[in-house]
């Protein structure tokens, strides 16, 4: 199982979000736009993060607009869903 | 032929290894814009602000080019992974000159040079070129970025491996009044030779004036 705060701090590392902390950062912050600010090619990095990492490939692409709204989502994915 | 360039401003960088003091946090406020940039990129961002240069044409030459994200796309493959978006747009050539674009907007031409050893005498020719076509002062960068794991198997003769000298310059009607020698420089790239010769020629003269082989 991993945790929000565990999350984040892959999330901080992956993308080099240099100087962001993790208590900065709500659950319910966006990844993208107005919350982390990722953008196309980081959702393509998240994708292949979440393959190596925790075994989960998306079977479609609506599938991961919803899973990658937040945080809180993401994490909750990772959980019901990691192979590795 | 050859043809008198006036140089306006002039830098150079060289680290062992990596270069801790870039000032990327002032040069590069935007945080999501920083924390995508090569090493290659940080070293001509700085060159370019110690030249005070942001708008205008830029030739920039490396002889290696990206190596860091060169090496994970490498990597990647070999362990039968998925390649990195983020890798593959940075292992081209131009990704320095093109970071530089965006952070300030510059809309104007670049050209990115690569010839190994005769990498920087390439990227004055075509820089001698674009200054005489345009009339303008343009940016001259070249950089060396190869610090990545395991180089040392490799390399036994370039001490300094982050590296880069600038040099902005415009045609003028003055006369030269510096010499240009070809000079060994020692621990550095032979790809930034040239460059760093008109560099040290320069350095001595408050207003220098080379004369280029076109």
């Amino acid at each position: 199982m991993i945790t929000t705060n565990k999350l984040k701090t892959e999330l901080i590392e992956l993308f080099n979000l240099e100087g962001v902390h993790v208590d900065e950062i709500a659950d319910d912050d966006h990844l993208f736009g107005d919350g982390l600010g990722l953008d196309s090619v980081d959702a393509i990095e998240l994708t292949i993060f979440l393959d190596n990492e925790y075994g989960i490939v998306f079977s479609n692409i609506s599938e991961s607009e919803t899973v990658f709204a937040s945080i809180k989502t993401l994490q909750e994915y990772i959980n019901k869903n990691e192979s590795n | 032929m050859k043809i008198n360039f006036k140089i306006i401003a002039m830098a150079k960088v060289a680290c062992a290894g990596k270069c801790d003091s870039l000032d990327e946090k002032r040069i590069v406020p935007k945080m999501m814009l920083r924390r995508r940039l090569t090493r290659g990129s940080r070293l001509m961002v700085y060159l370019a602000d110690a030249c005070g240069f942001s708008e205008g044409a830029v030739v920039y030459g490396s002889a290696y080019g990206e190596m860091q994200a060169t090496a994970d796309i490498v990597g990647a493959i070999d362990v039968n992974e998925p390649i990195s978006p983020t890798a593959f747009q940075n292992s081209v050539y131009n990704t320095a000159p093109s970071y530089f674009s965006l952070l300030h907007k510059n809309k104007s031409e670049i050209l990115t040079v690569s010839n190994g050893n005769a990498t920087s005498r390439n990227v004055l020719q075509t820089g001698a070129l674009q200054a005489v076509t345009t009339g303008k002062d343009v940016l001259l960068v070249c950089c060396e970025a190869i610090n990545i794991p395991n180089i040392d198997e490799v390399n036994s003769c370039t001490e300094y491996l982050e590296s880069g000298v600038a040099l902005t310059l415009v045609p003028t009607d003055e006369e030269a009044n510096v010499e240009v020698a070809e000079l060994e420089h020692k621990g550095f790239a032979p790809s930034l030779w040239n460059m760093l010769d008109v560099l040290i020629a320069c350095e001595s003269q408050e207003s220098a004036v080379v004369a280029l082989e076109l």
